[in-house]
C-alpha cells in the first residue's frame, strides 16, 4: 500500500470517527443501562408484580382489559393490546389520543388473569429507563432524530473498516496485543486503542450495522404497509372505516386458529398504523428460539370476526426483526447481559482513547506530525 | 497474514457466538454463545496484565 494510500484511509478513519464520536459515546452511555433495563426497573420498583394465584387460573378476556382501560382514561383510545415476552400472565394495554398517534402513549399493565391493573405509564412519567431509551432511540428528536443516529452508526462501520486498514498495515512490526506501557502516555493509549478496537472489531460492527438497521424501522413498517400489506387488504378499498370495531376475543380467536403452534404477540386496533381501518391485524410469533423474532400478521375482519389474509413477512421486516436482538444482546440469559456490558465498555475506551489520540495529535509541531503520517498514523519518536 | 491470525479467530468466534443464541434457546446453544463471545475480553485482560509486567 502506497503512503498515499494509507494517508487517505488514515483521513476518513479520523474523520469518520470526530463527526460520530460523540453520539457514538452517548449511545454506548446510554445503552449501557438499557441491557439491564429490566433489572433496573425491578430495583427501582417500576416493574409490576404479579400477585400469586393458583396455577392454572384462566385468564381474563381481552374484552374485559379494554374495557377496564377505557374507563381508566376515558379520553383515549386502544391502539395495541401487547402480551409480555417472558411472562404470559402480562399484558399491556396502549391508548393514546388518536388511532394514529406515534408518541405520548398511556400504557396500562394487566394482571391478565384477573384484568386488574398493575401499573399505569402515563407520556408524563419520566423513569431513568425512559430518559435513557429516549435518548438512545432518537435523542427526544422523533424519526429525523432516529435517522441521525442510524448514519452515525453507519460513519462507526466506516471508522471500523478503516481503523481494520490502519490497523493492519501498522503492526506489521508488533506483536498482537502489545501494549508498549512505559513508551509514554500517547503510544500506551494507541495501543490499547488497537488493541481493544481489533478485539472488539467483529462485535461493534455487528451492534452498530444492526442500530442503524433499527432505525429505519418507522421507514419500514410505512414501506410494508404500502407493499404487501396492501395487497392483504386491496378488497376492502373504498370501503367505509369501521366506527365500531366488534370483539377483539372473536378475532383472537380466529387468529389463534389459523396459526396454530405460534404465540400471539400483539393485537392493532382497527385505524391504527400496523393495521387497517377495517381489521383487528394479529401479530404471532414463532415458538421456536429461531422464529420467536419473526412476526406473523394475521387480519381479520373487525366486524364479521373472519379471516380476511395471512401471509409470512417479507425478507425486509425479517431483517429488521431479526436485527433487533443482534442489538439489545437480551437473547442469551443474564451471562450474555453481562458479556455485553463490557463489550460496550470497552467500546466507550475505544472511542474515548480515539478521541484523546486525535486531540493530542493537533497538539504535536507540524514536523512530528508529518513523520507520524510518513511512518504510520502515528509512531513512538511522535509522542509528545 | 501474521497480523490478522488472532483478529481472525476472534472475529470467527465472536459471529458464531452471536448467531448460536438466536439459533437456539438455552443449554449448548447459550453455552457456546457465552464462550465463544468471551476471548475478546479475555485477551484483552491477558494483554494488560502481561504490559503491566514487562520491565
Amino acid at each position: 500500500m502506497t503512503a498515499s494510500a494509507i494517508r487517505k484511509w488514515c483521513w476518513v478513519h479520523k474523520w469518520s470517527s470526530i463527526v460520530s464520536t460523540v453520539f457514538l459515546l452517548m449511545l454506548c452511555i446510554t445503552g449501557l443501562p438499557l441491557i439491564f433495563h429490566h433489572e433496573i426497573d425491578h430495583l427501582l420498583g417500576n416493574e409490576p408484580e404479579l400477585p400469586s394465584l393458583p396455577a392454572g387460573t384462566p385468564v381474563a378476556s381481552l374484552d374485559r382489559m379494554v374495557e377496564v382501560a377505557t374507563k381508566r382514561f376515558p379520553d383515549q383510545v386502544v391502539q395495541y393490546f401487547v402480551w409480555d415476552r417472558d411472562e404470559p400472565n402480562l399484558a399491556t394495554v396502549f391508548m393514546a389520543k388518536s388511532l394514529t398517534a406515534t408518541t405520548d402513549y398511556t400504557g396500562l399493565t394487566f394482571d391478565a388473569r384477573t384484568a386488574e391493573i398493575l401499573k399505569e405509564a402515563t407520556p408524563d412519567q419520566y423513569s431513568f429507563i425512559r430518559i435513557m431509551f429516549q435518548l438512545h432511540v432518537d435523542m427526544f428528536a422523533g424519526l429525523p432524530g432516529k435517522l441521525f443516529l442510524g448514519a452515525m452508526g453507519l460513519l462507526l462501520v466506516v471508522a471500523v473498516v478503516t481503523g481494520a486498514v490502519i490497523y493492519g498495515r501498522f503492526m506489521r512490526r508488533l506483536d498482537f496485543g502489545t501494549v508498549r506501557a512505559r513508551s509514554g502516555r500517547r503510544v500506551r493509549w494507541l495501543d490499547l486503542h488497537n488493541l481493544l478496537g481489533v478485539v472488539t472489531l467483529a462485535w461493534v460492527l455487528v451492534v452498530g450495522l444492526t442500530g442503524a438497521i433499527n432505525t429505519t424501522a418507522d421507514l419500514v413498517l410505512r414501506y410494508w404497509k404500502a407493499d404487501q400489506f396492501a395487497e392483504m387488504v386491496a378488497p376492502y378499498r373504498g370501503h367505509p372505516p369501521v366506527a365500531t370495531p366488534g370483539s377483539s376475543d372473536a378475532a383472537l380467536a380466529t387468529g389463534l386458529h389459523h396459526a396454530p403452534g405460534m404465540i400471539p404477540s400483539f393485537v392493532a386496533w382497527p385505524g391504527t398504523l400496523f393495521s387497517s381501518p377495517h381489521h383487528y391485524a394479529i401479530f404471532f410469533r414463532g415458538d421456536q428460539a429461531w422464529s420467536a423474532r419473526l412476526l406473523k400478521p394475521v387480519l381479520v375482519d373487525a366486524v364479521t370476526a373472519k379471516l380476511t389474509d395471512t401471509r409470512d413477512m417479507p425478507w425486509y421486516v425479517k431483517g429488521l426483526l431479526l436485527s433487533q436482538p443482534l442489538h439489545f444482546g437480551d437473547y442469551g440469559g443474564m451471562p450474555l447481559k453481562i458479556i455485553w456490558a463490557l463489550l460496550d465498555l470497552l467500546t466507550i475506551v475505544v472511542l474515548g482513547s480515539g478521541l484523546y489520540l486525535w486531540l493530542s495529535r493537533r497538539r504535536l509541531p507540524p514536523e512530528a506530525r508529518l513523520a507520524e503520517v510518513e511512518s504510520g498514523c502515528f509512531s513512538e519518536t511522535a509522542k509528545p | 497474514m501474521r497480523v490478522w491470525r488472532w483478529p481472525l479467530l476472534l472475529g470467527v468466534l465472536t459471529l458464531t457466538g452471536l448467531v448460536s443464541a438466536l439459533l437456539g434457546e438455552g443449554g449448548a446453544w447459550w453455552i457456546y454463545c457465552w464462550v465463544a463471545l468471551s476471548p475478546p475480553l479475555v485477551v484483552c485482560f491477558a494483554c494488560l496484565v502481561r504490559a503491566g509486567r514487562r520491565p
